[in-house]
């Protein structure tokens, strides 16, 4: 497979609301990557850079994933919940928060049958308040690409292509203002996808200009 | 669908996902070219958010109309400008009245004078698993 130069597409958006356990969804759009011989592969899309433009989102780990993704087709329910939070003596006060994704695809060997598959991950998130948000010129990012943190890969056959193509995340919002600064780089090795906009809850964040 | 990216015509075209029978908000920043290094002041702005089966419908045919609020602080850098364009959709005015499909959508300034096209896309509406 032919690689080629990541486009980056960014979003900015300052996202305000509910402070733990939000779904934040990133739509995107991914188109089919030739393979091979005429075969379709949807993957690798990934994101690959969630970056805190204004300070930290998590104190005491700002160099830390801050959250982690999903991919996930239109059809599909993302579900989100906290498993627990606990204060520690520290001071610390740890969320641990667990996203599912289940989804339905046809059968390719019998199209009449759905099937259906899973996957969950954890996380434990130090939300401590902080009490001074310090702009950051340079911002802070992380790698998703280390484990456990990377989308995994999921492959379809060409007639099962989505054309819309989502994350699911998790982030903790700054727990003094309830503000998660982000900027979304959007990156896929096959130069096909882009973030198109970025929800939470009701509300969905999208950019616009004016025409040429 | 297309892809959040510059059209010849300089617009970004966003595809949009909607429940019908929800509450709902999108909230558009404006920026000064589809480069989007550089936010514009849109305040004062009056605008139409609309949205129709085909783009050939009168505008009296149209799913959707509704008008845009200003608000938040304006800065040109991006990664500070709080201002917004917000179109807000009531579940009431959707849980009946339109069926799934897809439309389209455009944002548009209609101060007199300064007519222009600020975004628009394809947006999927969709059934919600309550009617009301």
């Amino acid at each position: 497979m032919e690689i080629v130069e990541p486009r980056k597409d960014i979003l900015y958006t300052a996202l305000t609301g509910p402070v733990i356990a939000s779904t934040v969804i990133i739509a995107g759009t991914a188109t089919a990557g030739r393979s091979g011989s005429g075969g379709y592969n949807l993957g690798p899309v990934t994101l690959l850079q969630y970056t805190s433009v204004v300070g930290p989102v998590i104190a005491s780990t700002p160099a830390a994933a801050p959250a982690f993704w999903f991919p996930f087709y239109p059809n599909e329910v993302p579900r989100l919940r906290t498993l627990h939070a606990s204060q520690q003596s520290t001071g610390a006060r740890v969320i641990t928060q667990e996203a599912e994704v289940v989804w339905s695809y046809p059968d390719q060997w019998s199209p009449q049958r759905t099937l259906h598959a899973s996957q969950h991950q954890s996380i434990a998130q130090d939300v401590r308040p902080q009490s001074v948000i310090v702009p950051t010129v340079a911002p802070l990012s992380w790698n998703p690409n280390a484990p456990p943190l990377a989308p995994p890969k999921r492959t379809l056959p060409p007639e099962y292509m989505p054309s819309e193509f989502r994350y699911v995340g998790l982030l903790a919002p700054h727990a003094a203002t309830g503000i998660i600064p982000v900027q979304v780089d959007a990156v896929d090795s096959l130069n096909t996808s882009s973030v198109d906009s970025v929800s939470m809850g009701n509300r969905t964040f999208v950019d616009a200009t004016a025409e040429a | 669908m297309a892809n959040s990216r510059a059209t010849n015509d300089g617009l970004l075209t966003t595809p949009l996902v909607y429940y019908l029978g929800t509450d709902h908000s999108w909230e558009f920043t404006v920026y000064t070219s589809n480069a989007r290094t550089v936010c514009r002041d849109v305040t004062g702005y009056t605008t139409s958010f609309m949205v129709k089966s085909t783009i050939d419908d009168a505008d009296g045919a149209a799913l959707l109309t509704l008008e845009g609020d200003v608000a938040g602080n304006f800065t040109a850098a991006p990664h500070t400008n709080n201002q917004r364009i917000t179109v807000t959709v009531s579940s009431d005015d959707t849980d009946t009245e339109i069926s799934p499909q897809t439309a389209f959508w455009e944002l548009k300034r209609t101060d007199a004078g300064f007519e222009e096209i600020l975004a628009k896309g394809d947006i999927s509406l969709r059934r919600a698993v309550h009617r009301s």
